[in-house]
């Protein structure tokens, strides 16, 4: 008992004096990941160094992310971006037996039905980069700069609605950021709160 | 009566028109929505209430004003007439609901939503729709679309009934005065009230912001109260406050019968300014009353049984004293309250530092150590021994009953004070408990201030008879019956270490028992050993050899003395025998959900208090009789060891310690039951009677029972 005691003590002093596990910030680094694509390439964040990344957490079966698809709006986005020499990676954190989750076969499928344009398709069906992202749900959107700093975080754009006709004429964060990025300008909404499906975690 | 048939009938007819005139569900979907009319004849620009139902398949769950981690809010567009105008809806209390390691807020089975609708251009009958979009998930999420709708100005009838019963699943405005800010990574709320003890019965706080990333969604709720104040610490969201300066809150608890409610406090700015300056106020009153009830709870800890020896030392070393000087006395007055101060500031540290980890623990704490009583028990055992002559101390930090006129007196008086901190914590004497309750919802200083007002009261009685030349003189003179009045008082030393020996059976196996047993018997055998003087050198060294391993052994025990948890809870329940049974909250949640009135008793080997009340006015014969006439559940907590279950109870309560009584009566014919009634700490069987009968005219009879 007495041990417990003393342990709860040390716990204490220990939790006062490390940090706890946060979501990434913006204006800080993105957090480091490494993770195998659908064609079995891996990657690493610090592979694009110099190079303007985006994060896409997706899932094939939420609605949200077929408002997206359907409507050919992220596909669009995909396409545009990285002709601009943009990143544009694409993250499937649903788990194994989960809504969603993907082998690197039915990746690859998926993305040859829907014509997506992403640079590559990343498969964390541990979750791992998720939970370091704190990637809640699909899609959450990430942008982080060229120099690894994470500049924007949250919903594809203001609409949250499950309608494919919103798409259109929601107002756009990301491209917003991305514009204000190339401009070098500040991003002005650098965090909004991301809608859709809660991502599949174990 | 026949006119009470005929509007009942009238009602179910009522109700059943509307809905089957409102029904719009289809059979494939997760969620069947109808819209439920407080008025159907609506005249030109009048707001009208409509209920939005939804009822949702099982296991599925719709959301919340703010939905969580993911998700999505309702949206509902209304048409039929020209420019309806629609209010913000009004959602009733939300649930948490997991998944994964995502959080998410909102409704499970039945929810209805109310939503004021005016409708400018009301006309001749017409229909009012509703399109609604609406997320439903179980694991998986489903967006649906429904269109819903009533007639105005026609046949259709409205349900006001219905209205009614959504409005009371709605959370309440208090008025509460309320703010919010960031603290070392948390949201804290501060909740601020004029109303006595308006958070005293609340449990299961839990804090329900309508704005989304101002906390972590996951984390838990944790909350602090006393008569005037709840301060709600949540961990900190994603979102810069900055951000969100302004938010309608929901504070949701359950109230002292188990339901769940929630009162909304609107507008809520994280600014905290305003509010602050009328708090300090009123909080110095709250905290002039700790202190001064902390002193006077510290005094009377002077006449506690287990303080008692201590002061007996003491008073023997001022009868030697007397005719020395002045100023030393009064060195030794000060010595000794700085001892008793220094160990309330370390105990009191630890116990915030604990405390502030998350651990559930009160004052007391540190005899819930088998270890700590197995050390008092020795020491009080050896101070015996010494009292009565069997060996004189030498140490020099250990001559606590040593004449004060020696060099090493300032030291003993410092020991002394620590001494009688060590011995005197279980002993909550009355008054104290409040004041230590109020303590440690306080911030850290002022808990510390209020821990030290109670050590500064117990020095107080010795501080003033070494202070005051006029008051020692009350005291006898010296003489031969300072020996005798020495020996004698080994006794309640003696009587002391068989009390926590009892207090230890109560921790710790029957063999720890007999190892603690040999431990003072090694300690006589190796004072005993060390006193011996045999002419040979190598006698004497195996003399201290021997002296050595005994009391070698005695510290042994120290690492043998583990904690025997099951047995004490085993133990509880083999004891129910008695006319109680062993505390859990699970039982009393049961219990309370029965008509039966309750009483439950928090009590701890340790404490002497909750000892004598329970031999005065519990557990005697008439006390039994009232409780088996009135079927009185009797519920007994032992918090002898760790209890979280207790802790919690009595943090409900606003206490730190035991003992607490508290009475909940049985429930009346309304179906609610009586404010729940804390008992003095100090019973008598009187006291006891009175509160039971008070109550018993309201109790039903079994037959009234629906």
């Amino acid at each position: 008992m007495i041990k417990t005691f003393f342990l709860g003590a040390l716990a204490v002093l220990a939790l006062s004096a490390a940090p706890a596990m946060a979501a990434p910030e913006i204006g800080k680094a993105a957090p480091e990941f490494t993770a195998t694509d659908s064609n079995g390439t891996s990657h690493k964040l610090s592979d694009f160094k110099g190079k303007t990344v985006v994060l896409e957490w997706t899932n094939p079966e939420c609605p949200y992310v077929v408002k997206h698809y359907d409507s050919k709006n992220m596909q669009k986005l995909q396409e545009e971006n990285t002709a601009k020499d943009i990143v544009w990676l694409s993250i499937n954190s649903g788990a194994e037996g989960k809504q969603g989750h993907l082998t690197a076969d039915a990746a690859n499928t998926y993305i040859k039905d829907k014509g997506a344009k992403q640079t590559a398709y990343l498969l964390d069906g541990s979750g791992e980069i998720g939970k370091a992202y704190d990637a809640k749900t699909t899609p959450h959107m990430f942008v982080i700069d060229k120099d690894g700093v994470l500049v924007y975080e949250g919903a594809i754009d203001d609409n949250d609605s499950a309608n494919p006709a919103d798409a259109a004429t929601a107002k756009n964060y990301v491209t917003a950021a991305l514009d204000a990025l190339a401009a070098g300008k500040p991003v002005e909404n650098s965090k909004t709160k991301p809608y859709g499906c809660g991502v599949k975690y174990e | 009566m026949f006119h009470k048939l005929i509007l009942a009938l009238g009602c179910l007819a009522v109700l059943s028109i509307g809905f089957s005139n409102s029904s719009q569900a289809a059979p494939d979907k997760n969620v069947a929505i109808r819209l439920l009319p407080e008025k159907t004849s609506v005249k030109d620009g009048e707001t009208i209430t409509v209920g939005i139902q939804q009822k949702i398949r099982p296991g599925w769950h719709t959301y919340w004003a703010n939905p969580g981690d993911s998700g999505a809010v309702i949206r509902v567009k209304w048409s039929g007439a020209d420019d309806i105008k629609a209010a913000p809806p009004q959602w009733p209390i939300p649930k948490r609901l997991p998944m994964g390691p995502l959080m998410n807020f909102g409704y499970e089975d039945e929810v209805t939503l109310l939503q004021n609708i005016t409708i400018p251009k009301a006309g001749d009958e017409q229909t009012i729709t509703a399109d609604i979009e609406i997320l439903v998930c179980d694991e998986i999420c489903i967006p649906e679309t429904h269109q819903a709708s009533f007639t105005i100005n026609g046949n259709e009838e409205p349900v006001p009934a219905a209205i009614e019963l959504a409005r009371t699943k709605l959370p309440i405005d208090m008025g509460w005065q309320t703010t919010m800010a960031e603290e070392g990574g948390s949201l804290v709320v501060t909740i601020t009230t004029d109303t006595p003890n308006a958070f005293n019965k609340l449990k299961s706080i839990e804090l329900y912001p309508e704005e989304w990333g101002l906390i972590s969604n996951p984390e838990k709720t944790s909350a602090k109260k006393d008569e005037g104040h709840l301060i709600l610490t949540h961990k900190r969201g994603e979102r810069d406050l900055s951000d969100a300066p302004i938010s309608n809150l929901l504070i949701v608890y359950e109230d002292a019968a188990g339901a769940r409610k929630a009162v909304r406090v609107s507008g809520v700015t994280g600014d905290a300014i305003p509010a602050e300056t009328t708090s300090v106020a009123e909080e110095t009153g709250g905290f002039i009353k700790a202190i001064l009830f902390a002193l006077l709870g510290g005094m009377i800890l002077n006449l506690m049984p287990c303080v008692f020896p201590v002061l007996s030392m003491k008073a023997l070393s001022l009868v030697k004293l007397k005719d020395k000087e002045l100023s030393k006395a009064r060195m030794n007055g000060i010595a000794y309250t700085v001892g008793i101060l220094a160990c309330f500031t370390v105990i009191a540290g630890i116990l915030l530092l604990l405390k502030a980890g998350g651990a559930q623990v009160g004052w007391g704490f540190q005899l819930q150590h088998p270890a700590i009583i197995l050390f008092l028990a020795y020491l009080f055992f050896t101070l015996g021994l010494n009292l009565i002559g069997f060996f004189e101390i030498n140490f020099k930090f250990v001559n606590a009953g040593q004449s004060l006129t020696q060099k090493t007196g300032m030291t003993g008086s410092f020991f002394t004070g620590v001494l009688a901190t060590l011995v005197a914590t279980p002993c909550t004497a009355p008054f104290m408990g409040v004041a230590m309750g109020y303590a440690l919802t306080q911030p850290a200083y002022i808990s510390l201030l209020i821990f030290l007002a109670l050590g500064f009261g117990l020095a107080l009685p010795y501080l003033a008879l070494t202070m005051s030349p006029a008051l020692r003189h009350f005291l006898p003179k010296p003489g031969a019956w300072m020996e005798t009045f020495r020996q004698f008082l080994a006794f309640p030393m003696f009587a002391s270490a068989c009390w926590l020996l009892w207090v230890l059976s109560q921790q710790i196996s029957h063999m720890g028992q007999l190892f603690a047993l040999l431990g003072m018997l090694t300690i006589a055998l190796g004072f005993w050993l060390a006193n011996r003087q045999p002419a040979r050198k190598w006698g004497r060294l195996i003399v201290l050899l021997l002296a050595f391993l005994s009391f070698g052994f005695a510290f042994s025990t120290f690492f043998t003395v583990q904690q025997d948890e099951a047995q004490t809870a085993e133990q509880l329940a083999l004891e129910a025998e008695d006319n109680w049974e062993g505390f859990t909250r699970a039982k009393l949640d049961d219990y309370l959900k029965g008509n039966d009135p309750i009483f439950v008793n928090m009590t701890a080997a340790w404490c002497i208090t909750c000892k004598v009340n329970e031999k005065v006015a519990l557990a005697i014969d008439s006390t039994r009789e009232i409780f088996e006439k009135n079927n009185v559940r009797y519920l007994k907590g032992d918090w002898t060891n760790q209890n979280p279950e207790i802790t919690n109870f009595l943090e409900e309560y606003g206490r730190s310690g035991v003992p607490i009584y508290v009475y909940y009566g049985p429930r009346m014919e309304s179906g609610a039951r009586p404010e729940p009634v804390v008992l003095p700490q100090i019973l008598t069987p009187g006291i006891v009677e009175d509160t039971i009968n008070k109550t018993t005219g309201n109790q039903p009879t079994g037959e009234q029972d629906l």
